[in-house]
Order: C-alpha cells, then sequence, then structure tokens
C-alpha cells in the first residue's frame, strides 16, 4: 500500500506543475540575426532568463524570434537588448561586439555557416 | 543548416488549422514544394541533389527529389510538423514547417561511417516509423534522466534493455536483452565491436554518460556489416563529435552520491580549422567510502577508481575525403567483499576480497571518401587496434586476462539503376589473440576471421521496403559461418506499420570471461565436455501505431521475438549444489519475449510511457526443460517526465516492477539466506529533478527510493572460505537508496 501511495504523491506533483496558471501576456515579433539551430537554441535558452518572457522561439527559416512577455514586467524594447547581449541583431539594434565575438564560429559568418 | 523560402500562402495554413480537429488521423491535399541542395562551402556553384529522401517525421509520406532536385509533398493537416531531409553520404536535417511554402535545402555532405540512424529529435526514446529495422533511440534528452554515471544506467526508462547486478562484489552489471544475457547482444561503439570477449565482462562501466551523444538499440537481428555476432540485438553508442557545434566548447560535470562516489567529467572542443576539429574527454570516479547498510561485513559497493580519456580528431576536406582519429585510454580499479575490520577466516587468516583491475588502450582510424557528383555513391574504411589487460581475483580464486585485437573494415555503397535499389558490399578481418589463466590453468586462443557480406535494400513506393543480407566468415577454429539476415517493413497506413525480421548468429563463448560472477562463491565450475560455439535463430515481429489522442501524440508499440538455440553453453546451475555445470545444448533453447509500449504527452510537455513484457526463457539442463535463472518472467515500467514550458525546471519519475526470477540451487543454509527457489517479485523508482540557470545546470535525485534491497545477498557471509558461500545468487539491488546531486557547466 505504501508503494502506491508513493505512486499518488509524484502524479499529484507531476499534476500541480502542469497545471500552472498563465498571466496577462502580449507577443512580439523580432528579426534577428540567427543562422543555425547552435543560434537558436543560444537566443531561446537566453531569452527564457529575461524577466518577465514567457516563451521565446526561433525560426531558422525567417530568422524571426516570437517573444511572448507579460506586460506588466517587461517591454519589446527591453527584450530587443536582451537579444543584442547575446549576441545577435534585433531589428534595426546591433549586436553587442563583445558577445557577439563570443559566438560559436558557425554564428559569426553569414557565407561560412552550416 | 540554411534554408530560404520566396513564395507564402497563408490562407491555407487557417483553412487546415480549422480542418485540424476534424482531420486527426487524414491528411489534406496540400502540397509543400522544395529544392535541395548540396551544401556547398565556397557558394562557387549549386549543385541540386536528385534522389534525395524527403519525408516527414510524424508520417510515412515521403518521396525523392527530381532529377532538377525538387520535390512536391503532401503535408500533414496539423502544423508545425517536421520535415526530413536525408540522403546517402550527407547529412541528414530536420526542418520545422510552421507554413505552406517553398522551401530550399542545403545538406551538408557527411563522412560519418553509419549506417543505421534516425533523425527523431522530439520523443527522448524515438520509436521510429520510417525505419525497417526497428531500432530506438535513446538520444540526449533520455540520457539526462539518468544523472549517473555509464552506459548501464542509461537503460533505466528503456523497457526493452534491462540492467541487472552480476554479483554482491564487483559492483558489476550486466544487460539483458528478450530475456537473454548481454554476451548474446552486440556492444558497438561508433558501429566497431570493440568491447567483447575478456574487454566486454565490465564493459558497460566503461563508458561514461557525458560522453554519449545518443544510443540506438536494435531489437532482434542486426545487419550483417557488423558481424554474425548480434542474436539478440545491437546496442550502438555514439559519441561526442569534434564538428558538431552542438556539442559545447568547454563541458564539465561534478557528481556526488551521499554514500561517497564522486565523478568528474570534462571536455574540451576545438575547431582548429576549416578541414580539423578536435575534442578532448576526461572522466574520473572515485568510491573511497566502505559501505554496509546490512551489516554482513560486505561492502555493499566495491571501493575503487577510474580515469578514461577520449581524444578524437575529425578531419573534413570539403571535397571528397573525410577521416576521423581516435584514442582512448582506461585505467579502473574496483576493490569488493568484506570491509577492513571483518574477522578473518581465510587460510591465513585473511579476510575475503576481491580485486578486479582493467587497462585498455583503443585506437581507431576511419577514412571516407564520397562522390560529390555521385552522391549515393560512398567508401567508408575502419581500422582499429585494442589492448585489453583483466587481472582479478575473488578470494582465492583468481582470473587474469589479456585480449588484443585487431579489426579492420570497407564498405562500398552504391545504388543500381534507381535510388531505392541500394546496395552495400563490404570486407572485414578481425584478428584477435585471448590469454587467459584461471587459478594456475592457462589457455589461449587465436581468432583469425576474414568475412564478405552484402546487404540490398529495396523501396517498394514507400509502401515495402526490405533489406537482405548474407556474410560468409572463415573462422581460423571452426571454419566458415555463414549468416542470413531479413528485414522488411511494410506500411499499411501513414501511422501504422509492422516491421518483421529474421536472422542467423554465430558467437564462440567464452567459460570465464562469460561467467565471471560465478567466481564469487565457494560453487567449482566443471566442463563436462569440449565447449561448441554457439548458434541461433532469431524472428520476431513489430507493430508499431501513431496516433493523436485529443490533439496530443500518442503511439503504440508490440512486439514479439522468439530466440531459437541450435548449439549453446549451457550454464547449469540447478543439477549439482556444489558446482556449476557447462556443457554444450542437448535439446531445445528458446527465448519468448513479448513487448507492450505506450507513449502519450497527457498534458503539453508531460510525457507518459507506460511498459509491459514478458520474457519467457527456458532451456534444457541434463534433458530437463527449465527457466534460465535471474530472469524475471514479468516486467513493467512507468515512466513520467516534465518541463516548464521555458525548460528551466525538469521533472523525471519511473517506476519499475521486476517479477520473480528462478534462483540457482545451493549448498547454502537456509538460515543464510538461501531458502528461496524463486526471488520476490520488487519495485524501484527513480525521481530526479534539474534546474537549469543561463550557464549551469544543477540537479539532484534518488535511485531506488524506496529503499528495497535483496535479503541476505551474500550466501553465508560470515564464512567467505567455506563450501557454503555464494556472493552470485544476485537478483535484485544491494545497495538500497542512492541520493546524489551534481553540476554541469557548459561553454556553447
Amino acid at each position: 500500500m505504501r508503494k502506491i501511495q508513493h505512486i499518488t504523491m509524484f502524479t499529484l506533483v507531476f499534476l500541480f506543475f502542469a497545471l500552472h496558471g498563465k498571466a496577462q501576456t502580449d507577443t512580439v515579433y523580432i528579426t534577428t540575426s540567427s543562422l543555425c539551430s547552435t543560434c537558436k537554441k543560444a537566443i531561446e535558452h537566453n531569452l527564457s532568463f529575461e524577466k518577465g518572457v514567457k516563451s521565446a522561439t526561433v525560426d531558422i527559416d525567417t530568422k524571426i524570434l516570437t517573444v511572448v512577455y507579460d506586460q506588466k514586467k517587461t517591454n519589446s524594447e527591453k527584450i530587443r537588448i536582451a537579444v543584442t547581449k547575446t549576441g545577435y541583431d534585433a531589428d534595426s539594434l546591433k549586436a553587442d561586439p563583445k558577445a557577439f565575438n563570443k559566438l560559436p564560429e558557425c554564428c559569426k559568418d553569414p557565407d561560412a555557416h552550416h | 543548416m540554411f534554408i530560404t523560402f520566396s513564395v507564402m500562402i497563408p490562407k491555407r495554413v487557417i483553412i487546415l488549422l480549422s480542418l485540424l480537429l476534424l482531420h486527426f488521423f487524414s491528411y489534406a491535399q496540400s502540397i509543400l514544394k522544395g529544392k535541395v541542395f548540396e551544401l556547398d562551402e565556397n557558394k562557387k556553384s549549386e549543385n541540386t541533389l536528385p534522389g534525395a529522401n524527403v519525408y516527414w517525421l510524424e508520417s510515412n509520406v515521403a518521396v525523392t527529389t527530381n532529377d532538377l532536385g525538387e520535390f512536391s509533398i503532401a503535408s500533414p493537416v496539423v502544423l508545425p510538423a517536421k520535415l526530413i531531409v536525408s540522403f546517402v553520404g550527407f547529412q541528414s536535417d530536420t526542418i520545422t514547417i510552421n507554413k505552406i511554402k517553398n522551401v530550399t535545402v542545403r545538406l551538408k555532405s557527411s563522412l560519418e561511417l553509419k549506417s543505421i540512424d534516425v533523425t527523431a529529435k522530439k520523443e527522448a526514446v524515438g520509436i521510429s516509423t520510417i525505419q525497417t529495422i526497428n531500432v530506438e533511440k535513446i538520444t540526449e534528452k533520455e540520457l539526462l534522466k539518468a544523472a549517473c554515471c555509464n552506459l548501464s544506467e542509461a537503460f533505466e526508462t528503456s523497457p526493452t534493455v534491462n540492467v541487472a547486478y552480476k554479483d554482491a562484489v564487483t559492483g558489476a552489471k550486466e544487460i539483458q536483452m528478450l530475456g537473454l544475457a548481454g554476451i548474446y547482444s552486440q556492444l558497438l561503439t561508433e558501429n566497431i565491436s570493440s568491447l567483447r570477449g575478456i574487454s566486454g565482462i565490465y564493459g558497460l562501466a566503461f563508458i561514461p554518460g557525458p560522453w554519449m551523444e545518443s544510443i540506438q538499440v536494435t531489437k532482434g537481428s542486426g545487419s550483417v556489416i557488423n558481424g554474425y555476432e548480434s542474436t539478440t540485438g545491437q546496442i550502438n553508442i555514439e559519441f561526442l563529435k569534434p564538428q558538431s557545434t552542438e556539442t559545447p566548447r568547454f563541458y564539465l560535470n561534478l557528481f556526488r552520491e551521499l554514500n561517497g562516489n564522486s565523478e568528474i567529467n570534462t571536455h574540451y572542443r576545438k575547431v582548429l580549422n576549416d578541414k580539423w576539429s578536435s575534442i578532448l574527454m576526461l572522466h574520473g570516479n572515485y568510491m573511497g567510502r566502505e559501505m554496509d547498510h546490512n551489516n554482513d561485513h560486505f561492502k555493499d559497493v566495491p571501493t575503487g577508481n577510474q580515469l578514461n580519456l577520449y581524444n578524437r580528431w575529425q578531419y573534413h576536406s570539403g571535397e571528397k575525403l573525410e577521416s576521423q582519429i581516435g584514442l582512448k585510454l582506461l585505467t579502473d580499479s574496483r576493490e569488493g567483499g568484506q570491509i577492513k575490520n571483518s574477522l578473518g577466516t581465510g587460510p591465513s587468516g585473511e579476510i575475503y576480497s576481491t580485486d578486479v583491475e582493467n587497462r585498455r588502450a583503443e585506437a581507431f582510424v576511419k577514412v571516407g571518401i564520397v562522390y560529390p557528383e555521385k552522391p549515393f555513391k560512398s567508401i567508408g574504411n575502419i581500422v582499429d587496434v585494442a589492448v585489453h589487460e583483466l587481472n582479478s581475483n575473488f578470494g582465492l580464486k583468481s582470473f587474469d586476462a589479456n585480449q588484443k585485437s585487431f579489426f579492420a573494415q570497407s564498405i562500398y555503397q552504391n545504388t543500381f539503376s534507381a535510388t531505392n535499389h541500394q546496395y552495400k558490399i563490404g570486407v572485414t578481418y578481425r584478428y584477435e589473440i585471448t590469454e587467459q589463466k584461471y587459478n594456475l590453468e592457462s589457455s589461449s586462443l587465436i581468432e583469425n576471421v576474414p568475412g564478405i557480406f552484402a546487404e540490398y535494400t529495396y523501396n517498394h513506393h514507400d509502401k515495402l521496403t526490405t533489406i537482405a543480407g548474407v556474410r560468409e566468415d572463415y573462422h581460423n577454429e571452426y571454419g566458415w559461418i555463414f549468416t542470413p539476415r531479413f528485414h522488411a517493413k511494410y506500411n499499411f497506413t501513414d501511422n501504422l506499420l509492422i516491421r518483421i525480421s529474421a536472422g542467423r548468429s554465430f558467437r564462440v563463448p567464452s567459460i570465464y570471461a562469460d561467467n565471471i560472477s560465478i567466481m564469487a562463491s565457494s560453487k567449482k565450475l566443471s566442463i563436462l565436455e569440449d565447449i561448441q560455439p554457439e548458434r541461433a535463430w532469431n524472428y520476431g515481429f513489430n507493430l508499431t501505431y501513431k496516433f493523436i489522442l485529443a490533439q496530443r501524440e500518442a503511439s503504440i508499440s508490440a512486439d514479439f521475438y522468439r530466440t531459437d538455440f541450435i548449439d549453446q553453453l549451457i550454464v547449469d546451475p540447478y543439477s549439482d549444489s556444489s558446482s556449476i555445470l557447462f556443457y554444450n545444448l542437448n535439446g531445445t533453447s528458446f527465448s519468448n519475449s513479448m513487448q507492450f509500449t505506450f507513449n502519450y504527452e497527457l498534458m503539453p510537455r508531460l510525457d507518459v510511457r507506460l511498459a509491459y513484457k514478458l520474457d519467457d526463457v527456458k532451456a534444457t539442463y541434463q534433458g530437463v526443460l527449465q527457466s534460465k535463472p535471474f530472469v524475471s518472467r514479468n516486467k513493467a515500467l512507468v515512466n513520467i517526465a516534465y518541463a516548464t514550458s521555458n525548460e528551466h525546471w525538469k521533472f523525471d519519475y519511473t517506476v519499475i516492477w521486476d517479477g520473480q526470477k528462478k534462483l540457482p540451487v545451493t549448498t547454502g543454509h537456509a538460515d543464510h539466506g538461501a531458502a528461496q527457489d524463486y526471488s520476490d517479485d520488487f519495485i524501484i523508482m527513480h525521481a530526479q529533478v534539474t534546474k537549469v540557470f543561463r550557464k549551469v545546470e544543477l540537479y539532484a535525485g534518488v535511485e531506488n527510493l524506496l529503499d528495497f534491497t535483496q535479503h541476505q545477498p551474500v550466501i553465508n557471509a560470515g564464512n567467505p572460505f567455506s563450501n557454503e558461500f555464494d556472493a552470485s545468487r544476485i537478483w535484485g539491488p544491494i545497495d538500497g537508496r542512492r541520493i546524489f546531486a551534481g553540476l554541469r557547466y557548459k561553454i556553447r
């Protein structure tokens, strides 16, 4: 019986996390200088740690980053700056040179990526 | 990878989305068009790729590109969907299609000398509907669920491969596939069968978890390309690649268990120039504390340490030539048996101890040639050299061995007139010297085996795919070995398919190396006759059905495999209580294995896996057909994985139920743990939490949460030099609950 109790308890913990509530959100689309799947991962990973960001997805095809964010906690300009600090252009804003230099080779050169 | 687009058709997408709820199983006739090119580093020209395969990951709609490299493929109703573009001699590319628009795909030439690969990335354990052979791919995502330590833990969440302790002293684990011991499945490292024989005994512990990129588990007969040995399946490990930008440039992993076991893993990757890249991987572990939870004066976990190094280089000429060079070095030492302050009962008043030392060096070179004008054509060559030394003693028994192996292989692949008729032909050569000494008795074996093979793949309108392979080897001791293998896949619909396989296998058994755990007992080894090589047939089928249940992906897989031994080395633990008898099979020996697996995304990012397995494994022991020892007839597994939407938190939980197992007879007294003929059934639970930060990941977890242990694992532990001692009658966990924590630091 103890075993069954354990199973039930863990299932409930999982359900709790799965049923998290949702906040008041807005969406912004940003054209980035992302080039490959490594860039995509880097942008998505870093943006997910920005305050108020609910989700961040890069489409490698179009280089468009879609960010869903909490209006109360951040705005589209802050999000663009966060992208440049990761080393990528965000619309008209240029990438932070220091961060750009640290990028893997394939994310730097638009002519030599694969 | 680089993808561009030119035309957008957004309205169609809206219509498609509105149809989504109505058509879970059907496909609308919306057409996705595109063109496939060869990725040219210099951008001088754009070569199109005719004959490339284009298919959807989640369905079996597949097309090939025309003479101009163009394709048009019916799009699935549910978007986004993953489109895979693959071509022999090129790295496959997976593209997420969000909208129906023209796509351009550039494939990068590849000379990875692998013949089996699945591109599925989404699921942690991908049950493919694309491949003809029943291959389960364990990706990095799944590997992280078992935070510790090496290959033997990587199968914790997989129902296909079971892992069990070999004995109560060495800490060694053994895998079982289809209810049969690990020796009947083939362990490959990037398609090289290097951990076999002497090096295979503790082989699972020599592959650190963080080194692995993925594992492919083939159930049933494998491809003839990898040799005549695999009876029940193949396990192929892919290591991290120096050229891949997915591999971190720097990686550090620190791991610590509450019981004192510590590990460190680190790798450093460098792209030297546009041709050369390299990675250096290091693993070290140390266990210094003597743990004895059950107070039997035997260590629950052996003390010891391991140092493991792997340096590999990749060369890419940008034209025809690609190459890989690798060097591996290993030293491992394990001390088990009685704890230091035990009462010495040996002949000279010593305590019972076991000492196992492994030292190994391996080097390989792979050279591949591709033909840019004929991308389906390629030549692959492998040369692998390994030296392995094992020194061990178990109380008063000792076993020393060393193995020197040389292996070479050449594969040529091409197509007949059209790309749906592919073939591979090749030659292999293996030369291996094994010297062993059990107590005072020395023996040596030289295996000198040249072989040829051919494999033909026919694809009929992507409905039916068949692979027929044969190989013929000449063994210096046992003569000609003929190995036929056959695989077929038939798609009833896009999401319902059947796979069948049949094949023969051959294996030269090694009495000591295959059964080293028996040395951890007072039983004598009695070899009754001249031992002959083992031959077996394996056949089976797999049914896979993928569907959408309440808008989420689900899959059901059912399979049945049978293994029939024609010749087998019978290890008889039943007929004589004071010795293990070795003799050739006289009668039948078989394994029937049935498995059902259900995978479902119950809620967003909450994946559930349920599996049940039945293994009926019997052999003829002195004229009586009996179940094999240590095989549970019934097993079940539940795995639940959850990640938050930002992937900052990950949770994983596994429950395994292991049924009763038949146990060997023993001279041990009932009071000392020898009362049972069958083991108890038991439940094991594992749970783990990972927290992802910007640069660092922290994880903590617990294995064997319920703290279940086998009662009295060591029979007559108080008198290990007596005739009643037995530490090899192990059917369950010995070391109880294990709590661990660790961190991973990555620079990409």
